[in-house]
């Protein structure tokens, strides 16, 4: 048990890597989306769990870099590969640009500017026509190989960026800007006694979880090959996300990971049957995970998880 | 006389109609214990904020070591060599007691350090203290009396030339006062940190500080020895009420 607990990224990393000659067609899209999902949640962690600030409307990013890699390949002609770097800096530069300002707002005016923030990119997308061709969509150039070597291409595209995003987290964590983003979600007033630049470290923090957003986002556009506003910009993915982060565990490495593919699966087999009462599930997992986990999944697996801290914690009233 | 490490110019902080800190000035010398004393309201507790930057001045300006603080960022004030500690404690509750010191070095530091360097250094820190024990403990399993002395020592790693202790002998017994006041008189003597430490305890303030400021409604009522100081009838009267002025030893005691 303790080799497992030593050994289990590199068992999940094989796994990952195998998977497309495991499984095809429905599933592997299926695998393909939770690996996105992923990447967004652990783009809300990075703002939201470690910074502390909870930027609901975070899928910004998502629908910036969609469009960003969409108009580089259309009226640029780009490739693919430089396309989704670009749309990944695009989502940066967006995010530097608008931090500044949205990032002085605090607790619910923040949630409320960054929800604004996506409804006027929203909007804006919708009206910069010769760009974007407004609401009817846009649609990609089609990649030009086989269906089945198409679909192991965006998952393996999916699974790089989401590998890339954990990478960065346990990078950040470990450095200077980690313990920054740390003492600021705790408390900001100290944080700046201690010589840290709030402001800073709160866009820096922004500006990376917007590079990963809007680089899932790139993928995803060429991934379907025709995008819509509403789709990109669609705030229940945001909601979606965040409830993947708490589960697994905000502020930890590989907790939305986790909490991604779980919900995602569970969505896809269990009530995937029933989209009528789908939100309604959703809305229930969250305020289960904030009642009973409200650190998430991995303690569960964390170095205290015993059978009698689960008793004691069940004792509390939480699992 | 020492040279002038900060000086006070006609400091003013409104709060609409109140004014907390009214037209204030005095210096604080490098290398002394500076005590400031005021009963509740008096505005120690803003003059602390507005040296640290976390409040902004009305009016007047603060130097320190010759610059102007008036239009500086608390990060940036804190990087010229201001520490503080909080009267309500603000620990950061989310890291491990080392951690916390670590912040302290890794960004109020002058020199730049990593997170590996911090780590050491916060490790030296602890050690100073007595504290090594507690360098892995999560600050939400100590108790708060220890979130005291966990300020001190995150302002500590900081390696300040003026450090602000805000009331960090607050709810302490007279022991652990006794240690904390040891601790400051060691820092000051042994590496030259100017201090201003604000205190209730009036007795412990007496006893450790070289000049002792008083406040009263914002205004300087009194400034120097704690001599001169105990023997003014103005801070008598306005600290401790002319009613409780004979019985003034016993009071203090009551009180805390």
């Amino acid at each position: 048990m303790r080799r497992f607990k030593r050994y289990w990224p590199i068992f999940l990393l094989a796994v990952a890597l195998f998977l497309p000659a495991l499984v095809s067609g429905y599933w592997l899209r299926v695998f393909t989306s939770a690996l996105m999902f992923a990447v967004l949640a652990q783009g809300a962690n990075i703002i939201s769990g470690y910074a502390g600030c909870p930027a609901l409307g975070n899928i910004v990013f998502f629908g910036v870099g969609a469009y960003g890699a969409a108009v580089l390949m259309t009226a640029l002609k780009m490739p693919f590969l430089p396309a989704l770097l670009l749309s990944g800096l695009i989502g940066m530069a967006y995010a530097v640009l608008l931090g500044v300002p949205v990032l002085k707002t605090r607790g619910h005016y923040f949630v409320m500017a960054t929800i604004g923030l996506n409804d006027a990119t929203h909007e804006l997308v919708n009206n910069v026509d010769f760009l974007t061709q407004g609401s009817r969509g846009i649609a990609l150039p089609l990649p030009e190989t086989g269906k089945i070597e198409l679909l192991t291409f965006f998952y393996f595209v999916m699974l790089a960026i989401l590998l890339a995003t954990i990478f960065a987290t346990w990078l950040m964590a470990k450095s200077r800007m980690g313990y920054a983003l740390k003492a600021i979600k705790s408390d900001d007033e100290a944080a700046r006694a201690v010589g840290i630049n709030v402001t800073f470290y709160r866009v820096a923090a922004w500006a990376m979880s917007a590079f990963f957003t809007a680089m899932a986002g790139g993928a995803f556009a060429y991934w379907m090959t025709f995008i819509e506003p509403h789709v990109v910009f669609d705030i229940v993915m945001s909601v979606k996300m965040f409830i993947m982060m708490a589960l697994g565990g905000a502020g930890t490495i590989i907790g939305p990971t986790l909490g991604a593919i779980l919900l995602e699966l569970v969505s896809e087999t269990v009530w995937g049957g029933f989209p009528q009462v789908h939100y309604l599930v959703l809305g229930a997992v969250l305020v289960a995970v904030v009642v009973l986990l409200p650190e998430g999944m991995t303690l569960l697996f964390g170095k205290g998880a015993t059978l009698k801290t689960y008793r004691q914690r069940l004792k509390a009233g939480r699992l | 006389m020492a040279a002038v490490i900060l000086k006070v110019g006609e400091a003013t902080k409104r709060y609409g109609g109140v004014v907390a800190v009214d037209n204030l000035s005095f210096e604080v010398y490098q290398g002394e214990i500076l005590g400031v004393i005021g009963p509740n309201g008096s505005g120690k507790s803003t003059l602390m904020n507005l040296i640290s930057g976390l409040t902004p001045l009305s009016a007047g300006d603060i130097w320190f070591t010759g610059i102007s603080l008036r239009k500086k960022k608390t990060h940036n004030i804190a990087r010229l060599g201001i520490a503080r500690t909080f009267q309500l404690l603000k620990p950061f509750k989310n890291m491990t007691v080392g951690e916390n010191v670590a912040t302290g070095a890794m960004f109020g530091h002058i020199h730049r350090m990593g997170s590996v360097e911090a780590l050491a250094r916060s490790e030296e820190i602890l050690a100073s203290l007595g504290l090594s024990h507690q360098a892995a403990v999560p600050v939400n399993k100590l108790a708060v009396a220890e979130w005291r002395r966990l300020e001190l020592a995150r302002a500590l790693a900081m390696d300040p030339k003026l450090l602000l202790l805000d009331e960090v002998m607050a709810g302490m017994v007279a022991s652990e006062v006794q240690a904390v006041v040891e601790t400051v008189k060691r820092l000051n003597r042994e590496h030259g940190v100017t201090i201003i430490v604000v205190e209730h305890i009036m007795r412990a303030v007496m006893s450790m500080a070289d000049r002792v400021l008083v406040l009263d409604r914002g205004k300087r009522l009194a400034l120097g020895t704690p001599a001169q100081v105990a023997r003014d009838p103005a801070v008598v009267s306005a600290y401790l009420g002319a009613n409780y002025a004979k019985s003034f030893p016993k009071q203090h005691e009551v009180e805390e």
